[in-house]
């Protein structure tokens, strides 16, 4: 496959805010940054860490889209599930367990580098959820990345973005050779001390990644590339239900669409109307068709020309 | 590698009752490898660790010729907890720092799946495994052990041992040989209050042989209908730190079983593991043939107590 989403699988329950639950619904990094890219091409796959009541949860969403299984390993008697509680600024927290119950079930279904290695094979690009605590597995996928060949789009933890944690984050972004780079702007202004979104997107243009996103809630996203950043609003694809998994789809969208185009007008543009679409059910977009892309594809190029011509900017200077 | 723990490296910090705290002692799986290697040359653990474990384990793995081929160093930090026991005997525990790299999270990511032991169990003979309910692990156990031949000991955890998880630890006693649980877990689980109870219970199980702890007296071996006492051999020296007792001596009964002992013998040495286990913190540190043939001695000269001859479970 061509494009590869890596990450957890989880299966989320959102608690409203009369403390009653949903049912659960499909989730995880991994999914919903797969759905972001698979709606705009077929040749995608996850590498991710399941339990055998996987197929129970996710076998008819993978059977009607004919989702590749490949990178999906059975590890344990039961996907990790969370309820999640949203913030008012968008952070969340996720509780079922006692915390170091829940913490070591996290542990024990990350995936391991071995994994990465044999299902990264011939990919083109790869999408990774990742806190920078282990550098053990950070030295390993330098070498994987290397060896494999891929580009690199790093979806930032929260949990590691803070200032203790900028150097570790630094040296990965170096060591692995990072060309995408994702972080929302609360963890962004955590990890750099910064208050404002000048401040914020001016110390994420001193990384040195070629492209990043700064994702805004609402308010869409930043894209960045070399010393100039641009504001894509987000996208409206259809009634709001639930934003879980927006960041995800959204970075796993823009990995993609930046891989294809060089663009970072269309790479925000499109992965906005992938977030557009994950926020029309709980959990995630339930089947692929080709009307969905044809529609997102000629949403994307309107905008595209719409942005370029309300902001005075010329596709050759992007 | 012929027996293996298989588990996690889990460093302690040891807070005691009278307020003495000692750092860095050894513990975990490591308390597996002990019994396991106080009686058998060729033992060792599975297990992830961190690329820091030479700073705790270094020392005990060289003395002790002990292999790392079934060791993955996955991180850069072995797992490290607090351990403040209370006065009733029950502690606490927690990971030393609040964060995932010490933390639960690494704990978590360390701990060996069933592919970690599929990738080193050719020529294992037993594996002693300390470990709670997840089906999908014991499920590939099982097949490990249809195609390997190897026995399993399981010891049960304690937050395990409650009548609604009955029916699941039944279900996955058929990928286990040897059954290790002691007395207020035994209660808790079938809801009983006497060891005559625990004892009727735990002989209804179907595994060839239950080591049954019964704390500061001793255990009972179980075989089939039948079940022999071993009282605890006390160490009248100082007992410097009775943890991992229970971890050391299932261990040890594993071996015993494996290397063709009966179940009375059995016991016997896993009351002899537990009796020089105490005797400082963290396992024995030279696990010497000297030692060996001290245990194996005092071993002989405790079965001659004995007048049965129950057969051996492994020839």
């Amino acid at each position: 496959m061509d494009f590869i989403a890596i990450g957890n699988t989880m299966t989320d329950s959102i608690m409203n805010q009369d403390g009653s639950c949903t049912e659960y619904h499909m989730g995880g990094p991994s999914p919903f940054a797969y759905a972001g890219i698979r709606i705009w091409n077929d040749s995608c796959s996850m590498i991710t860490n399941v339990g055998e009541d996987y197929n129970a949860l996710y076998g008819d969403w993978i059977r009607k889209n004919q989702v590749c299984t490949d990178g999906i390993t059975v590890v344990h008697e039961t996907t990790h599930n969370n309820i999640l509680t949203y913030n008012e600024d968008g952070t969340y927290g996720a509780s079922n367990l006692a915390p170091h119950d829940y913490a070591t079930e996290m542990g024990y279904m990350e995936v391991k580098p071995e994994q990465i290695e044999q299902f990264t094979k011939g990919a083109k690009a790869v999408y990774f959820f990742f806190d920078a605590y282990n550098p053990v597995f950070w030295e390993e996928f330098a070498r994987i990345k290397e060896k494999n060949g891929f580009e690199f789009m790093w979806e930032a933890s929260g949990v590691t973005s803070t200032p203790e944690y900028l150097d570790r984050i630094k040296k990965i972004i170096s060591d692995c050779k990072v060309e995408q780079f994702s972080i929302n702007y609360p963890e962004t202004k955590s990890l750099f001390g910064v208050d404002t979104r000048e401040d914020a997107l001016a110390a994420l243009k001193t990384l040195g990644v070629p492209f990043i996103i700064m994702r805004d809630g609402k308010n869409g996203m930043y894209t960045i590339k070399g010393d100039k950043h641009y504001l894509i609003p987000s996208v409206d694809m259809g009634k709001f239900i639930d934003q879980t998994g927006c960041g995800n789809c959204s970075t796993g969208a823009a990995m993609y669409a930046y891989y294809v185009t060089r663009d970072p007008v269309m790479a925000g543009i499109m992965a906005n109307i992938s977030s557009g679409y994950n926020i029309c059910q709980f959990g995630l977009t339930q089947q692929f068709t080709p009307e969905m892309r044809t529609r997102a594809e000629e949403t994307a190029q309107q905008m595209y020309a719409d942005y370029l011509q309300q902001h005075g900017l010329n596709k050759q200077d992007l | 590698m012929k027996y293996a723990a298989v588990g996690n490296f889990i460093t302690n910090r040891l807070q005691f009752v009278d307020g003495r705290v000692v750092n860095d002692v050894m513990g975990g799986t490591a308390y597996g490898i002990e019994g396991l290697r106080l009686w058998h040359d060729d033992s060792s653990i599975i297990c992830g660790a961190g690329t820091d474990m030479d700073k705790h384990y270094g020392a005990w793995f060289e003395k002790n010729h002990l292999s790392r081929e079934g060791i993955r160093l996955l991180t850069d930090h072995t797992t490290y907890n607090y351990v403040q026991y209370r006065p009733d005997g029950t502690y606490y525990e927690n990971s030393i720092v609040g964060t995932k790299v010490y933390g639960w999270n690494n704990f978590g990511y360390l701990t060996p799946t069933a592919a970690d032991v599929e990738r080193v169990c050719g020529g294992i003979v037993g594996l002693n495994i300390c470990r709670g309910l997840d089906h999908f692990f014991w499920s590939e156990i099982g097949k490990l052990k249809n195609s390997h031949c190897f026995k399993v000991m399981w010891e049960i955890g304690t937050s395990c041992c409650v009548p609604e998880n009955l029916e699941r630890i039944l279900d996955t006693l058929q990928y286990v040989d040897y059954f290790s649980i002691n007395l207020p877990e035994t209660k808790s689980l079938f809801g009983v209050e006497t060891e005559e109870e625990c004892l009727a219970k735990l002989k209804e199980l179907d595994v060839e042989f239950t080591l049954f702890r019964v704390g500061e007296k001793g255990l009972y071996s179980i075989a089939g209908d039948q079940h022999w006492f071993v009282p605890c051999l006390r160490w009248d020296g100082d007992i410097v730190d009775p943890t991992g007792c229970g971890n050391s001596s299932t261990a040890t009964a594993l071996v015993a079983l494996c290397e063709g002992e009966d179940p009375i013998m059995a016991g016997i040495m896993a009351n002899i593991t537990a009796h020089y286990n105490v005797r400082q913190y963290g396992p024995v540190f030279d696990m010497s043939h000297e030692l060996r043939d001290e245990m194996t001695a005092l071993a002989k000269k405790l079965r001659a107590e004995y007048p049965d001859q129950p057969a051996p479970l492994c020839q």
